[in-house]
């Protein structure tokens, strides 16, 4: 299979970096591969509406010490739906990808597409965290405030990751990405432990028409049979659904697409989320994408608040996606992000009893959940 | 910083020598208070309006209410007392006077707001908006307010009387930026009539405006569509509403037709109500029973009691 250098889906004309950023290695590691890109020193930038108005943010990398917590649960909504209780490492925010339906245009109060260069203080909180519960198991990910991969051609921050889970026992990370910037991964040549590396996939009038300069499906899966190949263990992430005419068709194609380049062996989960926005969400699209019609659908308020397609649209896109993947690997395991029990008693017969059970089920995907409750049994 | 007031000479004038269509002062927007008309009539005008030469008669700067209700207390031909200012006055010295003396007397509505904000724009440097005009309208320093204001500026006089009186909010005026003048137009026509408040002409605004981006029609075209196909809810509000629900929810509405007609077999007694999930999400249904006495619970139990389990499976039939 050949394979083109990959254009890098984020080209900064400017770096800003805050002073104490200078302090950590990290920040010189990455100034290193951007050589002649202008270096803007700047204070501690709490002042990031003023900044953008110096700055263009989709072509400015901020370079930063993060001083809150790294490791945090998924902001997942789990009094309503079902949470998989996810765990999330922050070490990263913004993308540019550019989503029409990316909740981030809503969620982030900075602009600028930030790394956060004080790693030496987020392994350490890790540290504490995975080995002050080794009975505990983690599911871990960087792809909730970005991509988990878009710019690691700059950042180079992947092997690092890989590296260090790689050492620990009771955790897994999980890359998620649209983008195939997977150089990193594939020359990186030390033990990558149980690391997953996960592709957000869609019809394909979904990715055409809004999912900004995100690499194309068959891109995106001949990355992933590359990583497979690798070793790397691959996740799915059928999330936003999106309702449109011609959906069942286009999905179902996509669900083909994905076993020309996969076997259902190489999978180690699939979700499935429908498309879900916080209602002010709705403005924002309607005004930073006129062209886009994913937000004029069937939705209604849901129990957390979000805006989300009526039950019986969700109901019957979720039928229809998960009778498509059952034809082609009926063993896989398929769950739904933030859905209700009544919907997985009406799409897979079965609901997980709690948020608790539904983590339990996708840790027992993993190896080293297996090897971690057979040396607790021994 | 106290405003130097304006040089100015008192002079006599009838009211038609003022042209009323002058708006360069734009600070009073909709009807006039009875209770104004009522003073003017028994007091005539006490303290004289500020007025200015203009092209057309004299401008006026300050005092358009209580002239306003002289023309229409005593006719065109009235004469009254007022200060003309001197030729050489700014513009903006006099905007700004007339817009502090008017803020001290009475609140402005949304459209004199957004006039006046229009007019302050084109006079003052934005630090000054943001930090004496914008907090005296009580506008918010963020461009979604402001572009608020500037559309409600901009928008054809039939919704701006709706604004005026209340009828309409800024959230609606939000969703009809992007709609052309002549659509506004045609939806006040199309309204006209029928009975609403402000949160029903929002909810019927987001079902056109909606409507129109799922089905990549113009507003215009979806009006066309109604007046066509379903003529008979334009009889009134509520009914459009419904019409334009319906079609919107195609499912949502399917399902409370399915819930209606379960409930009617059901033949619950008036104590006694079912209450579906909001917008059938999850399912979580109430029963609820209302009683007086015993007899009433008792009765109710047994109504309970006797209901077929089939119908109660039906509900979570999908």
């Amino acid at each position: 299979m050949s394979f083109s250098p990959v254009k890098p889906l984020f080209q900064p004309e400017q770096v800003l970096v805050e002073q104490d950023a200078f302090h950590y290695p990290y920040t010189h590691e990455i100034l290193k591969r951007l050589p002649n890109i202008p270096v803007v020193t700047i204070e501690r930038p709490n002042q990031s509406t003023f900044l953008q108005l110096q700055y263009n943010p989709v072509k400015t990398l901020l370079l930063m010490v993060h001083r809150g917590k790294f490791f945090k649960p998924c902001p997942g909504t789990a009094e309503s739906y079902r949470c998989c209780l996810y765990k999330i490492l922050h070490l990263a925010l913004g993308c540019s990808i550019g989503c029409r339906y990316c909740v981030l245009q809503g969620y982030l109060n900075n602009p600028f597409i930030t790394q956060f260069v004080n790693l030496e203080d987020a392994f350490r909180e890790l540290d504490e965290v995975i080995d002050g519960a080794p009975e505990g198991f983690f599911r871990i990910g960087t792809g909730e405030f970005t991509d988990s991969l878009f710019m690691d051609s700059l950042t180079g921050l992947s092997p690092k990751l890989v590296t260090y889970f790689a050492g620990k026992k009771n955790a897994v990370l999980e890359l998620k990405t649209k983008s195939i910037a997977i150089d990193n991964l594939l020359h990186y040549d030390g033990p990558i432990g149980e690391t997953i590396v996960s592709w957000s996939l869609n019809a394909r009038t979904v990715v055409d028409r809004e999912e900004g300069r995100a690499p194309a499906l068959e891109e995106r899966l001949k990355a992933a049979s590359r990583c497979r190949a690798r070793g790397y263990r691959i996740g799915l992430h059928f999330d936003p659904l999106i309702f449109f005419p011609g959906w069942e068709e286009e999905y179902a194609a996509t669900v083909r697409m994905i076993f020309d380049f996969l076997k259902p062996d190489d999978i180690i989960w699939i979700s499935i989320g429908s498309f879900r926005f916080m209602p002010p969400m709705k403005e924002m699209i309607k005004e930073n994408h006129p062209g886009s019609r994913i937000i004029y659908q069937e939705f209604i308020r849901g129990l957390d608040g979000k805006m989300r397609y009526f039950s019986a649209i969700r109901r019957k896109m979720y039928q229809h996606l998960l009778a498509e993947m059952r034809r082609y690997a009926p063993e896989v395991f398929v769950y739904f992000c933030m859905e209700h029990d009544s919907m997985w008693d009406d799409v897979f017969g079965y609901a997980p009893k709690d948020n608790q059970e539904l983590s339990h089920w996708l840790d027992q995907c993993c190896y080293r959940y297996q090897e971690l409750t057979a040396d607790s049994t021994r | 910083m106290i405003l130097p007031s304006p040089k100015q000479a008192l002079i006599s004038c009838t009211l038609s020598e003022i042209d009323f269509l002058d708006r360069s002062f734009p600070f009073s927007y909709g009807s006039l208070p009875e209770n104004l008309s009522t003073s003017i009539r028994h007091v005539g005008i006490l303290t004289p309006p500020l007025l200015m030469t203009g092209p057309r008669g004299y401008v006026i700067v300050c005092g358009r209410r209580r002239l306003e209700a002289a023309r229409k207390v005593f006719g065109e031909k009235h004469e009254i007392n007022a200060f003309l200012v001197a030729e050489d006055e700014q513009t903006g010295h006099l905007f700004a006077l007339a817009f502090w003396d008017n803020l001290a007397q009475r609140s402005f509505n949304l459209v004199e707001k957004a006039d006046i904000l229009v007019c302050l724009e084109a006079l003052f440097e934005k630090a000054e908006m943001q930090s004496e005009f914008l907090p005296a309208l009580e506008i918010p320093a963020k461009n979604r307010f402001i572009e608020r204001y500037r559309a409600i500026s901009g928008l054809p006089e039939s919704s701006r009387s709706l604004l005026a009186q209340g009828k309409m909010d800024g959230e609606t005026v939000d969703l009809l930026k992007s709609w052309q003048p002549d659509e506004i137009e045609q939806l006040i026509d199309l309204l006209d009539g029928m009975s609403f408040n402000r949160n029903k002409l929002k909810e019927i605004v987001k079902l056109f405006d909606d409507l129109a981006g799922r089905d990549r029609k113009t507003p215009a075209e979806i009006f066309s569509l109604i007046r066509e196909h379903y003529p008979d809810c334009l009889e009134s509000a509520a009914a459009l509403r419904r019409q334009l629900d319906n079609w919107m929810f195609p499912f949502l509405s399917e399902a409370e037709n399915r819930f209606q007609e379960l409930c009617r077999s059901l033949q619950l007694a008036e104590n006694l109500r079912l209450i579906p999930p909001p917008s059938f999400e999850g399912n979580a249904y109430t029963l609820q029973i209302s009683f007086r006495n015993f007899n009433q619970w008792q009765a109710a139990c047994d109504q309970v009691a006797a209901i077929e389990a089939e119908k109660i499976h039906e509900l979570f039939s999908r």
